[in-house]
């Protein structure tokens, strides 16, 4: 190409006004493949939830608050108490009330009318996971903060939140490591539920589906974390400006995707 | 493009600082609603999310989503391939849903059977 076609060219196509930054566009690419992923998880755990077979004849699927005494069988009473329980129940406030005669609070014990006593539990720890999912939003506020804060030049402010952004996606490692521990000592493994659970006819495919997505989605902040430790390192020698801070971008849609992709499942796996 | 944060919203630097703290905020309030929302049915042994609960719950979800991908991935500001390149998925996704629901394989889930 001579020197003036390729004037010609650059004039006809202007690159800064219509060329989109590859690498960006990759990362895109990328998130899309992303989105297959995760949907093919979700779609996988809810065939899965709505035809394993339960077992005699209750629902397979655990909810996410059970009262113990009747999923483990009160011979003689568990109609009566079905009864009882058969009305509508609100939640609030951590309590539940029934017939207006029954204030319980989840993980404690529920005194019917004629005196039995049952446990109501929680499956899984929704409060812990809400403040899980509490510091997930609190990260990509960090990160969004930490790509502006670099967009004017501030790199001070850039190594601050994404400090913070390294800090928060730490902790939420670590609290869904001690949400593990805590489930596998209760029984609960990707082919064990709760022996209260399997007790009330529980399908194991429970433990299977909840440990792929949230391990799935657990080795993204882990992959996620790794990334943000050689990013920081970076920033905190100076190697992002105003001008040159493509790689603070491109981590942060990333981790802001590993967000969104928490929001459904929290919402999919543990509050339905 | 300004060199100090500024509330206003550019093609490239996307929304304002304080716009980024108001939807760190709406996450927030809408995950704390919908950890105590009421609707939970007590339906023999087990505390469910009601039908409507559960249509509730998925939309706060679509919408949080909705917020993350629109202001904190800039697709409110960028360009419209990368929206292109998301919605592509969501309408991949959405005919397999659509196939899993009344397709071939025939399963016809009744949602909340």
């Amino acid at each position: 190409m001579s020197a003036s076609s390729a004037v010609s060219a650059q004039t006809a196509v202007p690159a800064s006004s219509r060329a989109l930054p590859a690498r960006k566009l990759a990362v895109w690419l990328f998130l899309g493949s992303e989105i297959l992923f995760f949907s093919a998880l979700i779609f996988t755990y809810i065939v899965v939830r709505l035809t394993a077979p339960p077992i005699p004849e209750e629902r397979a699927w655990p909810a996410p608050i059970e009262i113990q005494g009747i999923a483990e069988g009160i011979p003689g009473v568990i109609e009566g108490q079905r009864e009882k329980l058969g009305g509508s129940a609100t939640f609030s406030n951590l309590t539940f009330e029934h017939h207006g005669h029954e204030v319980v609070e989840p993980d404690g014990l529920m005194t019917l009318a004629d005196g039995t006593q049952l446990t109501v539990k929680r499956v899984l720890n929704i409060p812990l996971t809400a403040l899980n999912t509490f510091l997930l939003i609190l990260s990509s506020v960090a990160v969004v903060l930490a790509l502006s804060s670099i967009q004017h030049g501030n790199q001070k402010g850039l190594v601050r939140w994404l400090g913070v952004t390294l800090v928060l996606g730490t902790v939420f490692l670590g609290i869904q490591a001690y949400e593990y521990v805590v489930l596998a000592s209760e029984g609960l493994w990707f082919n064990s539920i709760p022996p209260w659970l399997e007790a009330s006819g529980r399908n194991v495919l429970f433990g299977t589906t909840f440990y792929a997505m949230t391990g799935f989605h657990g080795l993204h902040v882990f992959g996620g974390v790794v990334t943000l430790l050689i990013i920081f390192v970076k920033a905190v020698k100076g190697h992002y400006s105003a001008q040159n801070h493509e790689g603070v971008e491109l981590f942060g849609l990333y981790w802001h995707f590993v967000d969104l992709v928490w929001i459904i499942l929290f919402t999919i796996v543990y509050l339905i | 493009m300004t060199t100090h944060d500024t509330p206003q919203e550019d093609a490239h630097t996307g929304a304002g600082n304080r716009t980024y703290i108001l939807i760190g905020v709406a996450l927030a309030v809408v995950t704390v609603f919908e950890v105590f929302a009421p609707g939970l049915i007590a339906d023999g042994s087990e505390l469910r999310p009601t039908p409507d609960l559960i249509i509730w719950l998925m939309a706060f979800a679509f919408v949080k989503a909705g917020l993350v991908a629109a202001f904190y991935m800039h697709l409110r500001y960028d360009s419209g391939w990368y929206t292109a390149v998301m919605a592509l998925a969501v309408i991949l996704i959405t005919y397999f849903l659509w196939l899993l629901t009344f397709g071939g394989s025939g399963f016809g889930f009744d949602w909340f059977g």
